[in-house]
């Protein structure tokens, strides 16, 4: 079963590195979010970058970002290019296949979103000086990583339910950026909309408990909900259900 | 042990009846054509004996395994090459092969003779490193065919493997699958809409219209089952009247005129002796009488246009 998913998940970098008709157009997918996040934003917000969360930022939006490309044209581009049929007639099971389309979509995400970091990191000392040393603090160098995993780990599942519903690559990348939206943008939406009265509240509530516990909690939480978005991708990836429904 | 059995097999899609209640048996060790026109349930049948879908009713057994629980065990002994080539178009050819070595678990020197004994059979040795997407489909084609082989599978279905080749490609392809047979007494399961291929590589073949099976066995006895006598009549004077006269015979079921002579198909137990009878008495002459045998396509056409009938 592990060889299988190493071999799906090569097949599949290999794959995702050849998305594009060219190599430039490849290359651009790739740079602009790393232009973005590891040089623009760090020079533009200087000290603030580093002294708060906001440092944290590749390692929700680069997961989000890359994997919403990848992993919709690892399902759906595969059904629409006729060759999930041919991969299912042989021996690898449904989970080595699906298991191998995850990982090599979050192995190529969490890839660039750690080269985004390591630039980001460079474009802090060259603005912050001494002051980028936080961004080695484990608040951000531990919670990063784990934060990166997690939205990738979402993504992903996300990423293959969408797919198996979705008819062609482009209705796959369509409906991911709207639930991409609902997913991360509607907590600041809601709260615009909250009165501030409530709103403090609500942050003095959250501010009383201990900060570890919090994350804790909050990392708790979303294992669960990956590994319940896992099991129910793996339910729906199903020879049966997914060769019905074409043509005879 | 027959490598195919199937009893009542039948799929529904929605309100479609794919497959209707197919009863068959596959001998091991033969090319076994499995024909009819588009929309038969040629490829659900496929999906079907490869586990790909469940059956609605009945029952079926690959290669002495059960579908209904052990679809794993008939996969892993079979090979697919089904109506989309399945290639990754993005990558080489080399990648293509590889992968799927990778997957029937091939040991790393045994598949890389494995790869390079293929490609070179299928004279692709040479742009191996090149991405598919760049090739015609002919060469798609000949890879998707290395592909299938690739693990030597004891069962290979095929679905229209010779569409898209030239005929030099075709004639070579058909080489291979004969060779498969008697070489490794590998079992063939063949679809296609070319008749002369069936009757050339098939054993037993077996036609199947609207998801029934409308009849099975060796071409030959297809022939004599179901095709009208033909015979041609080379001479002059086949006038309109001639031909009318002819075609109101009892012996005839039809008559043509092509490139001169007079092309007639008798009904059963129909004689030609009435017939030149009445060329002549209507001022025909008569140079010479050939009698042509049916081919897998007239029995082919004629048990269509009876299922269309019945249907």
């Amino acid at each position: 079963m592990f060889a299988d998913v190493v071999t799906v998940t090569v097949k599949e970098l290999k794959e995702i590195m050849n998305m594009r008709e060219n190599r430039r157009g490849m290359l651009l997918v790739i740079f602009i979010p790393v232009i973005l996040l590891g040089i623009q934003f760090p020079l533009q917000f200087k000290a603030y970058w580093v002294k708060t969360p906001l440092s944290l930022m590749p390692w929700v939006l680069g997961p989000v970002i890359y994997i919403a490309n990848s992993i919709a044209d690892s399902v759906a581009g595969e059904r629409e290019r006729h060759t999930l049929e041919t991969i299912f007639a042989t021996r690898l099971s449904e989970k080595a296949l699906i298991l191998g389309k995850i990982a090599a979509s979050m192995i190529f995400a969490l890839s660039i979103t750690c080269l985004i970091v390591l630039i980001g990191g460079i474009s802090s000392a060259f603005a912050t000086g001494a002051d980028s040393l936080r961004l080695l603090h484990p608040s951000r160098s531990v919670v990063g990583p784990l934060i990166g995993i997690l939205t990738a780990s979402l993504m992903a599942n996300v990423g293959i339910l969408v797919s198996l519903r979705a008819v062609t690559v482009r209705q796959a990348q369509q409906t991911l950026g709207i639930v991409m939206f609902v997913l991360f943008f509607s907590p600041s939406i809601i709260a615009v909309a909250i009165p501030k009265s409530i709103l403090k509240s609500i942050k003095v509530h959250i501010m009383s408990y201990d900060p570890f516990m919090a994350g804790l909690i909050v990392f708790l939480f979303f294992t669960v909900v990956d590994i319940a978005l896992f099991a129910c991708a793996l339910t729906r990836f199903k020879r049966n259900r997914i060769l019905a429904g074409s043509d005879n | 042990m027959p490598a195919i059995r199937t009893k009542q097999l039948t799929r529904d899609f929605a309100t479609v009846r794919a497959v209707d209640g197919l009863s068959l048996e596959v001998p091991e060790g033969i090319v076994f054509g499995f024909l009819g026109p588009n929309g038969a349930g040629k490829t659900t049948t496929i999906r079907l004996l490869l586990g790909l879908i469940e059956p609605t009713s009945g029952s079926l057994e690959v290669l002495g395994y059960s579908g209904s629980d052990s679809s794993d065990s008939i996969r892993a002994n079979s090979g697919a090459l089904l109506e989309h080539t399945g290639l990754y178009e993005r990558l080489t050819a080399l990648d293509n092969l590889d992968y799927i070595g990778r997957i029937w678990h091939i040991p790393d020197s045994a598949r890389r003779d494995r790869i390079r004994e293929l490609l070179t059979h299928f004279g692709l040795w040479d742009r191996r490193s090149e991405k598919v997407n760049s090739w015609s489909r002919g060469m798609k084609q000949k890879l998707a065919v290395a592909r299938t082989l690739l693990h030597r599978p004891r069962l290979v279905f095929f679905d229209e493997p010779t569409a898209g080749l030239d005929p030099v490609a075709a004639a070579s392809l058909r080489e291979d699958i004969a060779g498969l047979v008697s070489r490794d007494g590998t079992t063939v399961f063949l679809t296609t809409h070319n008749l002369t291929e069936a009757e050339k590589l098939c054993s037993l073949v077996a036609v199947i219209n609207k998801g029934k099976l409308l009849t099975m066995g060796h071409p030959d006895e297809l022939r004599a089952k179901t095709g009208r006598q033909r015979v041609r009549v080379s001479g002059g004077g086949f006038t309109e009247g001639v031909i009318a006269a002819v075609r109101e015979r009892p012996e005839t079921a039809a008559v043509e005129q092509v490139n001169g002579a007079l092309l007639i198909e008798l009904n059963e137990h129909g004689g030609m002796t009435p017939l030149l009878r009445v060329m002549l008495d209507n001022g025909a002459h008569v140079d010479e009488v050939r009698r042509e045998n049916a081919t897998l396509e007239d029995a082919f056409l004629k048990l269509m246009e009876e299922s269309d009938h019945v249907c």
